[in-house]
């Protein structure tokens, strides 16, 4: 009898440990600050998160009833399965097709965004959903209406009631569930991630990678997420049909200027730039080799080009792929609920 | 319980004595600022829908939208100091009354000499995220592209605008780069102070005369509109700023 006990015990162990194998790893529904990054620009301090919060702000990210026709959620152009941007697609695209002005890019680690958007326009996360849910060429919703349609369905006046106390849906509830929701958007776990923490090493062609990105290329896109967050025109053209950050500014010094992008899970958020033209890294890095476009506004920095040979360019783009996080689309937190 | 029994008097009358010394004494009191848009320095009620002519301009003009913001209200007592009121965002909308009532609550008694307030939304909530009330986004009185609130927003119809209509949202609340648009007004009750104390019913009434935004520098046939911060958008706040009046003090 005795016997069997140990036999069912450890049946049940195994069984209990191989369940625990197979289950996504669970993790919890808070703000967890990775041990090596720098303190976020946004904490949470007056947005509470829970974890009714941040299941209503993921509906209100994946519903398509947020766009003017039903058709188009936050989702279609920050799609998981390309770390939330819009792989493939140059340009946005909204409701009934119609195409926004710039590339949808990557959402990632936005608490630690000190402004949004390719201009800088957008001064804090909590509003950075505005723009796209009331552009004309994106959801293109009158934000009072939007209010007003959510009012309308009971499963929405639950949730925003079992988030913030009462069934009341107001501009700011809305833009704190869903900012409970992307806030928590932390890609993290990337190779690149392992290597400067010590826990794993680069391949030979990813360390020279790594060191011609250091040479080259972290003058702006520095730190831990590969960018400055300035503006900067990086010669893409010699005229602007997209004034990019003199829009914001007015400050003809800005013209053709754009941010510097993030460069986190850029293998998986093709095609590139402001404005999508480049499919491949490859083609950026041949844009800094010997394209760059000559203009007043261009970047002291790029004058003279970055020339790269082949081999350079191939390490540069092994190392690029190290800092691609595989487990941050896949998070089950993070996938679409209907 | 029968020991303490020669205190009941005692006790009784100081919870009397207590009670009238607190009536005696002045409370706070809420005080209405009514806000008058009119048209021109002759008190012409602005409304929408109604045609006006600019008495300066010859232009005219007849409004669909007339919104503006009017924040962080103050009242300065005989001794310089201000009473601030906390969290004082109002958005004012023309409507078919001319009318809007700001309630300035729990004013503390006293004297005081003039109104300060700011024209727009001071740069702290610019840059605070998302609000609610009269700062929500859903008021369609933020610029969603370019964060920030639209100080004033005037849309309408003028035979002398070049397309038969004129749009104007003025915003921008950045010094850094001279986009700043938001004015201090400080406007001193001239012909008697503001006495707060439980005898009196005091009350404030403002004009904002809409007219002032438009000069001759600043015609509708040369501009007509504006959705962005910049040099026009100061002009014109500046010159709004400049036609609000006090009314009338009670």
């Amino acid at each position: 009898m005795k016997k069997n006990w140990g036999i069912f015990s450890t049946a049940l162990f195994l069984l209990s440990a191989c369940v625990k194998e197979q289950a996504s790893p669970y993790r919890p529904i808070s703000f967890e600050i990775p041990v090596h990054f720098p303190h976020p620009n946004y904490t949470f301090s007056n947005n509470t998160i829970t974890t009714e919060g941040f299941e209503l702000g993921r509906r209100l990210f994946y519903d398509t009833r947020l766009s003017y026709d039903n058709s188009t959620s936050c989702a279609s152009c920050h799609n998981p399965e390309s770390a939330f941007s819009d792989a493939g697609k140059p340009l946005s695209t909204g409701v009934g097709g119609a195409f926004g002005q710039r590339n949808s890019p990557s959402l990632a680690n936005l608490a630690w965004y000190p402004y949004f958007m390719w201009d800088g326009g957008v001064n804090h996360i909590e509003i950075s959903s505005l723009a796209a849910i009331v552009h004309p060429a994106e959801l293109n919703m009158d934000f009072a209406a939007l209010l007003q349609k959510l009012r309308e369905i009971p499963e929405y006046v639950i949730r925003f009631e079992k988030a913030f106390g009462t069934p009341e849906i107001n501009d700011q509830r809305f833009f704190y569930a869903l900012t409970q929701f992307t806030g928590l958007m932390i890609s993290s776990q990337s190779k690149y991630d392992l290597v400067i923490q010590g826990k794993a090493q680069f391949s030979e062609q990813e360390q020279l990678g790594s060191n011609l990105f250091n040479q080259h290329c972290n003058s702006c896109h520095s730190g831990i997420f590969q960018t400055d967050f300035s503006f900067r025109n990086n010669g893409l053209d010699s005229e602007f049909l997209d004034e990019g950050r003199k829009h914001i500014t007015n400050n003809i010094n800005d013209l053709g200027k754009f941010r510097v992008p993030s460069l986190r899970n850029v293998a998986l958020t093709y095609p590139y730039m402001h404005d999508g033209r480049f499919n491949t890294l490859e083609e950026v890095l041949l844009h800094y080799s010997n394209g760059i476009q000559s203009s007043p506004t261009l970047d002291p920095l790029l004058t003279q080009g970055i020339s790269l040979n082949q081999l350079e360019r191939a390490a540069l783009i092994a190392f690029l792929q190290t800092l691609s996080d595989e487990h941050f689309g896949k998070d089950s937190r993070f996938s679409n609920p209907f | 319980m029968n020991a303490y029994r020669p205190l009941f008097p005692i006790l009784g009358s100081l919870i009397l004595m207590s009670y009238l010394q607190s009536c005696k004494k002045d409370e706070p009191r809420d005080i209405p600022v009514t806000i008058h848009n009119v048209w021109g320095n002759a008190d012409t009620p602005l409304v929408l829908a109604e045609t006006y002519v600019n008495p300066i301009t010859g232009e005219d003009a007849k409004f669909y939208t007339c919104n503006y913001y009017l924040s962080n209200f103050q009242l300065k007592k005989s001794d310089g100091t201000y009473w601030k009121q906390p969290d004082s965002y109002h958005l004012v909308r023309v409507t078919d009354s001319n009318l809007h009532e700001i309630n300035l609550a729990a004013v503390p008694p006293g004297e005081y000499t003039a109104i300060r307030f700011l024209v727009g939304v001071d740069s702290l909530k610019n840059v605070s995220g998302a609000q609610t009330g009269d700062l929500s986004p859903s008021n369609n009185m933020f610029w969603s592209w370019s964060t920030g609130y639209i100080m004033l927003k005037l849309e309408g119809a003028s035979s002398n605008a070049p397309q038969g209509f004129f749009s104007f949202h003025v915003g921008g609340f950045r010094d850094a780069d001279s986009s700043n648009v938001t004015q201090w007004v400080e406007l001193p009750f001239d012909s008697k102070p503001l006495v707060v104390n439980r005898k009196n019913n005091p009350k404030v009434a403002l004009n904002v005369n809409v007219a002032a935004t438009f000069t001759f520098s600043n015609t509708l046939e040369k501009y007509s509109s504006l959705h962005a911060s910049g040099t026009l958008g100061r002009v014109m706040a500046a010159q709004f700023a400049n036609g609000i009046s006090v009314r009338r003090v009670e």
